[in-house]
Order: structure tokens, then sequence, then C-alpha cells
């Protein structure tokens, strides 16, 4: 056990080390994030509307959006629900499927991992949590549990090394245990109480597990269960965006189900998207803390990983068993993944956020990204780097 | 009087009542506890957060959910898997649905 401590202590401060070389590496690649444009105004009350501006394809964008409502599932219903681009600051494409509109609430599935992410960045900004102090988690702080390492940074990376990875596509897997059978009723003490099975940090393994064990960190770290932690969100993220029907969900045990349950409407999906790509700053207040969002689009430093930042997609070289988020998309673009084909792709070199809502039941991940792909490329770059 | 063959006979279907009960408990009952919690969950939230009915709502789950069975209560959705599992997903105004 203390061989496998001081490993774990060496290895923990190696992979901190080699995040900030990689952070250091990658500043001078990260494109910049695009200010919103003079005169117009954030969208915490209304979204701005906007006609499809100079340099816009507009039949590229008609066609991809009609692509995007083609395939029809159980019902007849299209797959594509919700598909609504922002461009400089404006919603300038907007379609729905029948029985759905802009007050429809959609589900995050995994996009809820980002939000929870986004509440870690704002206890970060308030100095209430350090994410690269080891993570105040109860099940790990007996005297040599070699959890006791873990950070929040590799939590965050998806690169804890603990034995609760999603497994697979089964209907008796790790994440189905926690979602929905024997961990539901407390999917903080579920996925936090299993033993590591790689050093922390060394390996990358998507996990909805660690977003529960973030959102518990941070219930925990808030206070007053679980409307401490409703008062949390709507008061610090929800409110200032103007993110008015978002509505997480809570485990019996009082923990919000941040690694898969929040539910908003396609408008408040691209408020969220629009926070990213503006820096985390929200018409002029600052909601992330300096340097959160590039923290986030930087790759995780694990070797066997090419595409996870920090609870978000990254669209650059997948490593095996790895799949890029948006094939034929910017490298630039970051991506707000959930089950089902959710998606907030925010393009900071075309100024844009594109949000595509619904089911995988007639589509494929293929499909949906080459719908939302074909939708970026109607856009012209900001500058001719990509 | 039972014959040894009957015995036989007697305690083979008794070793695979054994077997089938024993698979029932480590194999179905996980499973129909999780896709019992998965409909409740799912519908509970679809109907009361997403606004849709609960019809539209089960469809969207898929056939191969067809064993679990759910009803809609006035603050929540139950589903169960007749003789293994049983869940409730309730409904609070501003935190969705919490599976009980």
């Amino acid at each position: 056990m203390r061989m496998r401590r001081l490993a774990a202590g060496s290895l923990a401060a190696g992979a901190l080390a080699g995040l900030v070389l990689a952070i250091a590496a990658r500043a001078a690649e990260l494109v910049p994030l695009p200010p919103q444009p003079a005169g117009v105004p954030y969208p915490t009350q209304a979204w701005p509307e906007a006609a499809p501006g100079a340099g816009v394809d507009a039949g590229r964008l008609n066609a991809a959006f009609k692509s995007a409502f083609t395939a029809k599932g159980r019902g007849g219903v299209p797959d594509t629900r919700a598909l609504v681009v922002v461009h400089h600051g404006a919603i300038v494409a907007e379609r729905y499927a029948p029985g759905f509109g802009p007050q429809s609430r959609f589900q995050s599935w995994s996009m809820a991992k980002s939000i929870t992410q986004a509440l870690i960045g704002i206890l970060a900004r308030e100095g209430r949590l350090d994410v690269n102090a080891p993570a105040p988690v109860p099940a790990w702080r007996a005297p040599g549990d070699p959890r006791g390492e873990l950070t929040l940074d590799q939590l965050l990376h998806m690169s804890s090394g603990l034995a609760n990875a999603d497994g697979g596509l089964g209907t008796d897997t790790f994440v189905t245990r926690l979602l929905f059978g024997e961990g539901s009723r407390d999917v903080f003490a579920y996925a936090s109480e299993v033993p590591l099975i790689h050093p922390p940090g060394s390996f990358w393994d998507y996990s909805t597990a660690t977003s529960m064990i973030l959102a518990g960190v941070v219930g925990r770290t808030v206070g007053g269960g679980r409307e401490g932690m409703l008062a949390f969100m709507r008061g610090k993220l929800f409110g200032p965006l103007g993110m008015r029907s978002a509505v997480p969900e809570f485990d019996a045990a009082g923990t919000f189900m941040g690694g898969a349950f929040v539910w908003a409407s396609a408008r408040d999906w691209a408020r969220f998207g629009l926070l990213f790509l503006r820096d985390g700053v929200w018409d002029s207040a600052r909601v992330l803390p300096v340097g959160w969002v590039d923290y986030a689009r930087t790759p995780a430093p694990a070797p066997n990983n090419g595409v996870y930042g920090a609870q978000l997609w990254l669209n650059l070289e997948p490593k095996q068993d790895q799949f890029k988020p948006l094939p034929g998309g910017p490298a630039s673009a970051i991506s707000v993944n959930g089950n089902d084909g959710q998606m907030v792709v925010i393009v900071p070199t075309h100024d844009l956020v594109v949000v595509r809502l619904g089911a995988m039941q007639a589509s494929t991940w293929p499909s949906v990204t080459g719908d939302v792909a074909a939708a970026v490329a109607a856009f012209p770059p900001l500058v001719a780097q990509e | 009087m039972r014959t040894p063959r009957a015995k036989t006979l007697a305690l083979l279907a008794l070793g695979a009542l054994l077997a089938a009960a024993v698979f029932a408990r480590v194999r179905l009952v996980p499973q129909a506890d999780i896709g019992a919690g998965f409909v409740a969950k799912q519908v509970c939230s679809c109907v009361f957060v997403g606004g849709r009915d609960e019809q539209a709502c089960r469809l969207d789950l898929g056939p191969d959910l067809a064993p679990v069975r759910s009803e809609q209560l006035a603050d929540g959705v139950h589903a169960w898997v007749p003789l293994l599992a049983s869940r409730t997903a309730r409904f609070r105004e501003g935190t969705g649905c919490t599976l009980d």
C-alpha cells in the first residue's frame, strides 16, 4: 500500500508538471476566443436574432438543416428535435421537430458534465476549491488511502484511474447501475467507493461516475443539500446567463446528477455554449476564472487521450478507442456532447455555437456530426487559419 | 412409494429450480432493476420536465423495454417488471425527477 501511495504521489506530481507544460506548450496553439460584437447584447433576457450575414453560404446552411431533419425515428418524429445556430452572438438559424419548440426542455445526458465543470470553475474563481489539490471525497480520506492523492484536475480530465468507467453499451454496466440501478440512490458513494486500477493521471477512461464525484464535491462545498445546490446553480450560473428553463436533477441522497441529468431548452444550451465562446465572461462579469476555458480546451495529459479536455471534447486527433467529436469540422471546435447525439458545438474560429438536440433512432453519430459540420461549413472563418 | 427413478427426477427438477432462482437473482434481477429504474426516471423526466405525453415518452424508449411496465402517477412514474423489480421516480418543481 505504501509503495502504491508513493508511486501514486510521484505520478501525481509528474502529471501536474506535465499539465503545466502541456498548457504552456499549447497556449500558443489555442486560437483566440472571439469577443461579443459591439452593439450585440448578451442573451440574458432575450436572444438577439439576425439573418445570416455577409459571407454565409445560405444555400449550404439550408441544406444542412434539411438534412438534419430528414432522419425520422419511431412515430415519424425527426431524430433532430432542435437545431440552433448562433453567429456573432445572435441566433441566425433555428428549427424544431413537430411537437417541440423554443420552450421545450431537452435532456442533457453527458452534456451535464460540462455544467458540473463550470460549477467547479466558479468555486475555483471564488477560492473555495483548488483543482490541483486532492479532491475532498470522504471515502478517500483514511490515512494511507492511495485515492487520497487524487486531484480535481485528474477527475476533470477523466484520468482518475478509478475502476468506475462507463463500461460499454450493455444493459448491465457500471454507468447503467449508477444512473438507474443499485448505484442510483447515492451516486456519490457508488461512484467514489471503488479501487484504483491505474496510477492517477496516467490513463484516460470516460466515466460518468467521475462527473458524479465532481458534482458531489460541489454539493458538499456549497452545503445545504439539494436546495443549497439548486440555489448555488441558479445564483451563480443559470441566473446570470438567463438559463431560466434549466432543471438539474438529483439522487435520493441529494447529490446533483452532474454526470447525466440536466434539462434545458435549446436556447439555454446555446447560452451555455456562448459562455465558453466568450472565455467565461458574461456581459462584463466574469463567471469562470481567467484561463478556465483555455484549461478546459487543452487535452488531458494522459498518454491515451487526444480529444478530451476538462469535461468536454476537443476536435483534435483521437487516440485508440476515442472518437473525433466533429469530423470535417475546425480543429478549434469544442464540443459538449451527450448520449443520443446531444451536442453544443463551440467554434472560436467562426464565432459560432451550434446546438443539436434530440434522439438517435434513425440517425447515427456520423450522420449527426456530418449535419452539424455541414452547418458550420456554411460560415466563413474569422481569420484564414483553418 | 417413490421409485429411485422418481427420486432422481425430483432431485433434477429441484436442481433446475435452484439454478433458475440463482440465475434470476444474479442476472435477471439487476437487469430488471436497471430497466425499471430507467423507464421510471426517463418517462418521469420526459413527462414532467420535458412536457411531453407518456405515450410519446415510452415510444422513445423503444421496443427493447416493452417488458418493463409503467404507470404515470400524480407526481411521478412507477415502473416495474412483474416479480422481479419495481422503481418509482418522483417529480419536484425545480429539481425534476428523482428515483426512490
